[in-house]
């Protein structure tokens, strides 16, 4: 029968608890619900464990062509009827993929909710049997394009390119969730349907239902909509131990369709569960979230530079931090990353002052609040507290571990990361490669 | 004798088989909708605080945050006759510093306090908003009133919005494909100099200084202000601090009356050429009926099932059936004084052709054809659930109640624009098709790309373009 645990372990009165409800289905599927009662909505997150990082090589951006062909029609809901049924109904939808997880998001009146959770149920039990050698071909070609357009773009390539420099060659992370071209060229239903088979089984997803619902009652239709979708062994995921890392330095360069140069100075970081996390994303907010921060004082002195950035992004098994800045001026590339390792030498040597450390921590918490606006929101921050921690109310926690961070512990954190092997990534205008204060050095991205 | 059957119920589930197994889910066909009705959303409550001021407050039990807006009934139009770079940096910089506080001081008062004051302004309105949770309030509206009534210019934001603005139009947007499609559907469309498609002020940008910021602050600061209030509490706990950030603040004054445009004559096309880029983008802009024209609702739902969704017809043709693009969309825009309608995709350089014939196939079948009545209901739908999100968070209530006050619109007004949306006939779209977007309406074309990609297929269907140097496009065409 269903396992039932009500979770709500944080008190009533803390602003970020959640009064949410947690379900193990017989087949493994979890599920999370909390309502949200000013409109009549209801969101819904289905979390799918599977991503880039989970790819062999040959099916190289097959995880985000999966998400293209979930809406390619299930047994009982053919065709776009996903699109359409829920369209009719009033709702909408859309997904995303990253390296570690696989996400199909919808939102829609509560009055369709059977609807929506018949549409779900039906695409995660019997979607191989409707996927077709022309769905796949279509979306092959739908995906081919979305990466030209992205790559177009001005600063479409530096994440990918970014990827590739920090994370070395047998890293989960090193190929762009979009994958490569030949790999997707070469896609074909058979292997679409074994990827499904391998990956969306119910015990690696978990449902977060966020809205004006009952929760048991919600919790009730969820268990009778899947509980015809077969259980299924979950597949280990890639999480290689240690995580590979790049021995030395590396430099790329990418011709771009800018006008400015920029520098982007990147390391490995700690993952979301490595509890360095907090401080140094307190150290990137320190550097740069708002005006008055250390990369933004840049800005405003230095004539010459026309943009700063500091970002800590945390994984499932590996993070990355990147600072950023640009200049219109070629001559002032190689000043611009002085100034740029500058300011992070200083954090990474000297504690930053209380003041700096409050308004980066109150930055961070209202960001955690700013997650429990919207129901789509919550749900899928409820969906991500329960992958990741077991814990709807994992922002409680998120929020007592950035307010235990001591300014000398961002200092030593920041100083464990830049300490490693760096990756520098330059983007020179079209034609202006040479006008760099490196050598060319084109990153690839296949 | 309702307990009885209650104490029957529980018997009979009690005895029932301990192991019988719960009837599978019914795939045969999907599960009923109970349908979305329109809610009932609240009028705002309205206080005159006295001639010229008047707050609009709504109240939505259950924010986290309040939302004050104010919006000064005098934008770039009534300052300086158009959008000028001075009006511009005068309304972008206001909530930058104060005489009290410097900019860093600003910004940490926000992140401490989880607050957000930030400034704006437009042809006809300037704003300046607050976001701020029940603990921060008070706090935030000091903050508020500092950055309306004693903003601080200084000459280095101005230097760095200048310079940031001039690089924009001058050096980044002759490369980006999209600047110059909106630059292209917006100067392409609407004639030089008028109001609705301001031209950059390159010469205003370079010669804008401190000393000329102060006039036009003052000349808003006199204007009608009407104060949209979204927060939990009641507008008798917020009416003293509401007192209080208004004193001195606003008057009496004409409201400024929308700029209005018709439709231009005939059929363009204009093609910029990025000569080397492997994609080509592509607008297209029709007229369409301004928001108290009587086609106007059936409009909505064309646009909704042409290009408004992955579902769409658009969508269904180019991106799932051809896989010629990621993506592709239409946008309405239905004013006071005019409409229009664009459509904007992305195709790889080489498929030009057939995108373009797709998308003229499709809008060709529309004319033809209308809506089908499935294609309306969604459309009807959509327009309630969009109705019925109003209330979701403080930024779209505010941002609905706002447009009702700054266009003088009244709930019951929107209740039966709605309900006319709901019940437009599926004929109806026909003839409003043939009307807007038939083969005699007029149309603008713009392709941004490689040349020698784009001839061909312009050529091969009979289509003349007219080429235009990124940099005077970007500027404002010839």
């Amino acid at each position: 029968m269903l396992l039932l645990t009500a979770l709500a372990l944080a008190g009533p009165a803390d602003p970020l608890a959640v009064d949410a409800r947690v379900a193990t289905l017989p087949n493994g599927l979890r599920v999370v619900v909390a309502p949200f009662t000013r409109t009549d909505e209801v969101a819904l997150h289905l979390h799918v464990g599977v991503g880039a990082r989970d790819e062999r090589d040959g099916e190289r951006g097959l995880a985000h062509l999966f998400e293209h062909l979930m809406f390619e029609g299930s047994a009982h809901a053919p065709g776009n009827a996903y699109d359409a049924w829920l369209t009719a109904a009033g709702g909408d939808n859309n997904a995303f993929t990253s390296d570690d997880e696989t996400a199909y998001h919808a939102t829609f009146p509560s009055g369709a909710l059977d609807l929506a959770l018949f549409l779900e149920s039906d695409r995660l039990g019997s979607l191989p049997a409707a996927l077709s050698a022309e769905s796949v071909a279509n979306q092959i070609d739908v995906v081919l394009q979305e990466r030209a357009q992205g790559y177009a773009a001005p600063h479409g390539r530096d994440f990918d390119a970014l990827t590739r420099l920090v994370y070395p060659p047998d890293h989960p992370y090193h190929v762009p969730v979009i994958g490569t071209v030949a790999d997707l060229q070469a896609t074909t239903a058979d292997g679409a349907r074994a990827f499904f088979t391998r990956w969306y089984a119910p015990s690696g997803a978990v449902l977060g239902i966020v809205g004006n619902v009952d929760p048991d009652v919600a919790i009730a239709r969820v268990e009778h909509w899947f509980s015809d979708v077969p259980s299924r062994p979950a597949t280990p995921r890639l999480a290689p131990e240690p995580r590979p890392r790049r021995p030395a330095p590396i430099d790329g360069t990418v011709e771009d369709n800018v006008e400015d140069y920029t520098v982007h100075l990147a390391w490995p970081a700690p993952a979301f569960d490595d509890p360095d996390r907090h401080a140094l994303q307190l150290a990137a907010g320190i550097l740069s979230d708002g005006r008055g921060t250390r990369l933004d004082d840049l800005y405003f002195e230095k004539s010459w530079i026309t943009g700063t950035s500091a970002d800590a992004w945390a994984g499932e098994i590996d993070g990355m931090l990147v600072l950023s800045a640009t200049t219109d001026r070629a001559g002032k590339a190689r000043a611009l990353e002085r100034a740029l390792t500058r300011a992070i030498r200083a954090l990474a040597d000297a504690p930053p002052s209380d003041d700096e450390v409050e308004r980066a921590r109150q930055r961070a918490r209202a960001g955690l609040l700013a997650t429990q606006e919207r129901p789509d929101d919550l749900a899928e921050s409820l969906v991500d507290c329960v992958r990741l921690y077991g814990d709807p109310n994992c922002a409680v926690g998120e929020w007592r571990a950035l307010a235990a961070v001591q300014p000398a512990e961002i200092s030593a954190v920041l100083r464990r990361v830049i300490d490693q092997p760096r990756a520098r990534l330059w983007i020179a205008p079209k034609g202006r490669v040479d006008r760099l204060p490196v050598p060319p050095r084109p990153v690839e991205l296949p | 004798m309702n307990a009885l059957l209650a104490l029957l119920a529980l018997l009979g589930s009690a005895l029932a088989e301990p192991d019988a197994a719960p009837a599978p889910p019914d795939r045969s066909r999907p599960p009923p909708v109970a349908p979305a009705e329109p809610l009932d959303l609240p009028d705002p409550e309205v206080l005159a605080l006295r001639p010229g001021v008047t707050v609009h407050h709504v109240q939505v039990p259950g924010l986290r945050k309040s939302r004050i807006d104010l919006y000064f009934r005098q934008g770039g139009l009534g300052v300086d006759g158009r959008m000028t770079a001075a009006y511009t940096a005068m309304a972008w910089l206001q909530d930058q510093r104060t005489r009290a506080y410097p900019a860093e001081r600003v910004a940490s008062i926000e992140a401490l306090g989880d607050l957000d004051v930030w400034t704006d302004g437009d042809l006809l309105v300037t704003t300046a908003q607050l976001e701020a949770p029940p603990e921060g309030l008070d706090e935030g509206l000091a903050l508020l009133r500092d950055v309306v009534v004693a903003p601080r210019w200084s000459r280095q934001d101005l230097r760095l919005l200048a310079r940031n603005s001039l690089r924009r139009v001058l050096s980044e947007g002759p490369t980006l494909a999209a600047d110059l499609i909106d630059a292209g559907l917006s100067y392409g469309w609407f004639p030089k100099d008028h109001p609705l498609a301001p031209r950059p002020d390159v010469k205003g940008w370079h010669g804008v200084r401190v000393r000329h910021l102060a006039p036009r602050h003052a000349a808003v600061l006199g204007s009608p202000v009407d104060v949209v209030v979204v927060s939990s509490e009641p507008l008798d706990a917020l009416r003293p601090r509401l007192e209080a950030l208004l004193e001195g603040v606003g008057a009496e004054g004409p409201l400024p009356e929308p700029p209005t445009f018709d439709r231009p004559e005939g059929r363009r096309v204009l093609a910029v050429d990025l000569a080397g880029t492997p994609q080509v983008a592509i607008g297209v802009r029709y007229a369409a009926p301004r928001f108290d024209d009587p086609d106007s609702p059936a409009f909505v739902l064309l646009d909704h099932a042409v290009g408004g969704t992955f579902l769409s017809r658009l969508n269904g043709v180019l991106r799932e059936e051809k896989g010629l693009t990621y993506g592709i969309g239409s946008s309405l825009t239905t004013a006071m004084g005019h409409g229009h309608w664009s459509i904007t995709t992305e195709v790889a350089a080489d498929r030009t052709g057939e995108a373009l014939d797709a998308i003229f196939a499709v809008i060709d079948g529309v004319v033809a054809d209308g809506l089908t009545a499935d294609e309306v209901a969604d459309g009807a739908t959509d327009a309630a659930r969009r109705w019925n999100r109003t209330l979701a968070t403080v930024g779209s209530a505010a941002g609905v109640y706002g447009a009702r006050v700054r266009h003088g619109r009244d709930g019951a007004a929107l209740r039966a624009r709605l309900d006319a949306t709901r019940s437009v006939a599926p004929a109806d779209t026909r003839a409003v098709a043939e009307r807007w977007i038939g083969p005699d309406s007029p149309r603008l074309l713009i392709l941004v790309g490689d040349r020698r990609r784009i001839e061909p297929a312009l050529e091969a269907r009979g289509l003349e373009a007219s080429w235009i140097p990124a940099e005077l496009l970007i500027l404002g065409g010839p």
